[in-house]
């Protein structure tokens, strides 16, 4: 009798204690999160798309669901901070332009987002992202040595004007990979996700106020000092910000997923 | 063609080359003629101090040539001296304009503020008028600084602000000027660093002469607009000024004739500072700000204008609503209209023109609506209006422009919103029954929640491994296959008995035809005697192929026919034989054969 209680309990208990139960999967975490988003529950759909962001299933489709997510709270700032990261894994994606551009037109401020650091050489740069990129050249490249090894049986006119074109496009999408990769290394963009930032003129509490920002416009970080960013508009203005009113677009764990070995 | 009609190559080459250039000629000049006619009085700058220089300038367009110096009023107070006349001739859009300019430096016999002008030029029969300009003269003494200006030697640098006291964010200028009796090179001017203001350059710098304690000063002036970001007194330090200065040495004189264009200047690093300033900026009265205050400051004016007051249905009229002014012209709100029942709206995006003179930066913003009525009747478009503040006179005022009424006749059916304005904002395909696509609501689309938003896809960079895998495979594997190509291929050694193994069946093939010529059976022995034994003949002497069996082996029976087989066809090749056919081909033939068995 005493076995059999001891049983039940232990039945009964041990799928509350289950690694299983207090760490739900990522499909499940995901599945949660979308019904929250459906039932307006926002700040739950923020939390959960955060730890599966956080649990390394970092995509872009996740970053635009926290925008989203984000913009139904009226939290301008956090929604254009997740669709601009967003866009380094899904740039053309519609949805994305619609939502970001919708959030722009909401913004306080007047100011065009900074302009990327490198101009589209041989491919539209702002249109690709650095893993698409990659993938290109990654055709050339074994497309170059494929032909090289035709090459070492048949060494005929054809095969060397397919050798010229593959070395062509391997040497193009080289470049333009080459690019994108200091492009997306050196984005120093950060988006003010304070309701309003006062921009001082240096960093120091009480220095003169030059200007002030609203929450989702985005800047150029210049250098960064304990608790304070030098940031700059694309119109020449600049001054000291405080750390916490302003986040990198590009954080490490974006940084990781589509810049590797920076 | 007729030789005799022909023209000479150079000749219609020149005419063909000479054609387009007459046509071009022809074109610009004759067909257009002069520009319209018109004379325009300018000055330098609108305020001057006792005793300084200002340049008059008449320009005269569209005059060839004038008949008559021209006749200014209002410079009886004034010093006159004339300096140079120029011509210049502009062709835009195959427009050609010709300007003569005037130009005079005047200097007033005594503060005050004179109007100049009408000019009055007279070019044939007809009689140009120009406008009028106001120029202020200030005594020495009412100058900004608390010193005025008083001569500190053959160099030295002033500085003046145009307003003592401005509210904040009014603009004031900000005036430089270096005062100099000698020639300066090299100049750099570093203005005064402060992050309270905000220096903004106004125009080219300016050159003229001032007369200080009777001395002729040549002055060079620099304005800069300056904004207060910020309230309160702010200081501003000494502008610098750098530059290289040819001060004439002591007891050098100018020989001869004291002349200074026979000076021997020695040229030294000099840097002079202007006077520190201070400026008082007050914050903005509280009483009587209105509500849709926009922190527009200055002096502004409203125009509107209404094209069509009375229209059918799907027609256009356009609402033209244009603010001019000086102040912080940046901050000019974008006017909007009200929603008119009936009436579909189309917003033009607002121009903007801010550009400089010598009292500060001005600013013209033109804001344009289409209005398309759907149906008949009267529509009341409402008054716009626009509050500043009034820095002259320090108050809040505020623009309006009238109300419009448009009348609206029925309109002819399918007439819709497309005849809208071209330029303004309407992409709508014309057909009959079609409406524009109306925007009821915003929102953002939604989440995405297929099981792929879980996994970055191609958007992700692959894993390191992955990566240089990628990177690496192709090159390996290249180098791998060339490796072993190597490796397997075989050697030259059994690449030559491979070849000799063929030999013979190579010579067979080739001699199978009946009526092979004697020089292409020679040919293909020699081939033969190649590839069988090794060697690279170009040629085959039956010495050399008897030379080449007795190495190998071969009987000296079978070595002295192959040699007489192929002297009697060396012999036949040539003595110019060598295109019949050989009798003992078939003997060769079963010879090679006995050799091929022979040879080692």
């Amino acid at each position: 009798m005493k076995k059999a209680t001891l049983l039940i309990l232990f039945v009964l208990f041990f799928p509350i204690f289950s690694p299983a139960a207090s760490e739900p999967s990522g499909e499940e975490l995901f599945f949660r999160a979308n019904q929250a988003f459906r039932e307006a529950r926002y700040s739950e759909a923020v939390e959960a798309y955060q730890r599966l962001i956080e649990q390394g299933h970092a995509s872009g489709h996740l970053y635009y669901n926290l925008a989203n997510a984000c913009f139904k709270m009226n939290r301008l700032g956090p929604a254009v901070l997740n669709y601009e990261r967003a866009r380094f894994f899904m740039p053309r994606d519609a949805d994305l332009s619609f939502n970001l551009s919708y959030a722009q037109d909401r913004l306080t401020d007047a100011v065009a987002p900074p302009g990327q650091a490198v101009f589209p050489v041989f491919f539209r740069l702002n249109s690709v992202s650095l893993a698409e990129l990659f993938r290109v050249f990654i055709v050339f490249h074994v497309m170059v040595f494929a032909v090289l090894l035709l090459r070492l049986r048949v060494r005929s006119e054809l095969t060397y004007y397919l050798l010229s074109a593959s070395l062509f496009l391997w040497f193009g999408s080289g470049v333009s990979l080459g690019l994108k990769y200091v492009e997306t290394l050196s984005d120093d963009r950060g988006v003010v996700v304070a309701k309003q930032a006062d921009v001082l003129a240096g960093p120091q509490e009480g220095d003169t106020v030059l200007f002030r920002l609203h929450e989702g416009t985005t800047v150029s970080q210049e250098r960064f000092e304990p608790d304070w960013r030098l940031i700059s508009l694309p119109d020449g203005k600049r001054g000291w910000i405080r750390h916490a009113d302003v986040e990198s677009i590009m954080d490490r764990r974006l940084r990781s997923k589509v810049v590797p070995f920076s | 063609m007729e030789a005799g009609k022909a023209y000479p190559r150079g000749r219609r080459g020149k005419g063909v080359r000479i054609a387009p250039l007459v046509l071009l000629l022809l074109a610009v000049f004759p067909l257009y003629g002069w520009g319209a006619a018109s004379a325009r009085l300018e000055l330098d700058r609108p305020e001057a101090v006792f005793g300084e220089g200002v340049t008059l300038r008449l320009r005269v367009g569209g005059a060839g040539s004038l008949d008559s110096s021209p006749r200014i009023q209002g410079l009886r107070d004034f010093i006159v001296s004339e300096g140079v006349t120029s011509s210049r001739i502009e062709i835009i859009n195959f427009r050609k304009n010709t300007y003569i300019e005037h130009r005079y430096s005047i200097q007033a016999k005594a503060p005050g503020v004179y109007t100049i002008g009408p000019a009055e030029v007279r070019a044939g029969s007809s009689v140009f008028r120009s406008n009028s300009v106001t120029l202020t003269v200030r005594e020495v003494a009412e100058s900004r600084d608390d010193k005025g200006t008083a001569a500190e030697g053959p160099v030295f640098l002033r500085a003046e602000l145009s307003k003592d006291t401005v509210y904040a964010e009014e603009p004031a200028i900000y005036t430089v000027k270096l005062y100099r009796l000698i020639k300066v090179s090299n100049l750099s001017l570093d203005i005064p660093d402060n992050p309270a203001l905000s220096f903004k350059k106004l125009g080219e710098p300016l050159e003229y002469t001032a007369d200080i304690d009777g001395q002729p000063y040549q002055v060079l002036e620099v304005r800069h607009e300056i904004m207060p970001l910020s309230q309160g007194r702010i200081k501003l330090p000494p502008a610098t000024m750098d530059m290289v200065a040819y001060e004439q040495g002591r007891g050098q004189r100018s020989f001869p004739f004291n002349d200074p264009f026979f000076s021997f200047s020695t040229p030294r690093q000099k840097s002079v500072a202007s006077n520190p300033l201070e400026l008082n900026v007050k914050p903005l009265p509280e009483e009587g700000r209105p509500a849709d205050f926009s922190a527009l400051l200055g002096t502004y004016t409203m125009e509107s204008g209404l094209d069509k007051d009375a229209i059918s249905a799907g027609d256009t009229a356009s609402l033209t609503v244009t603010v001019e002014g000086r102040g912080n012209v940046g901050r000019i709100p974008n006017l909007s209209i009200p929603d008119i029942q009936g009436v579909k709206i189309y917003v033009d995006k607002p121009s903007v023109r801010i550009e400089p003179d010598a009292r500060g930066y001005k600013g013209v913003k033109t804001m344009k609506w289409a209005f398309v009525p759907q149906k008949e009747g009267a529509y009341e478009i409402p008054p716009l209006t626009l509050t500043y503040f009034d820095t002259g006179a320090g108050a809040y005022r505020r623009l309006r422009t009238p109300a419009y009424t448009l009348n609206v006749r029925p309109g002819s059916s399918g007439q819709t919103a497309q005849q809208a304005t071209p330029g303004l904002r309407q992409n709508v395909r014309a057909g009959k029954d079609k409406k524009e696509v109306e925007e009821v609501g915003r929102d953002i689309l939604p989440v995405h929640s297929g099981p792929e938003a879980l996994h970055a896809g191609a958007g992700s960079m692959p894993r390191p491994l992955l990566f240089w895998l990628l990177i690496a495979a192709p090159p390996l594997v290249y180098l791998g296959a060339y490796g072993a190509g190597r490796w397997m291929s075989p050697s030259r050694e059994y690449e030559g008995q491979a070849r000799a193994k063929g030999a013979l069946r190579h010579f067979v093939k080739q001699c199978s035809s009946e009526r092979m010529a004697a020089e292409n059976l020679l040919s293909e022995v020699r081939e033969y005697f190649n590839r069988r034994f090794g060697s690279s003949l170009g040629t085959l002497t039956p010495e050399e192929a008897g030379t080449i069996l007795e190495r190998q082996g071969v009987s000296t029976e079978a070595k002295e026919r192959c040699v007489s087989l192929l002297d009697e066809l060396t012999q036949r090749v040539f003595t110019g034989r060598g295109s019949c056919p050989f009798e003992g081909k078939s003997e060769l033939l079963s010879l090679m054969r006995q050799i091929d068995r022979m040879a080692g």
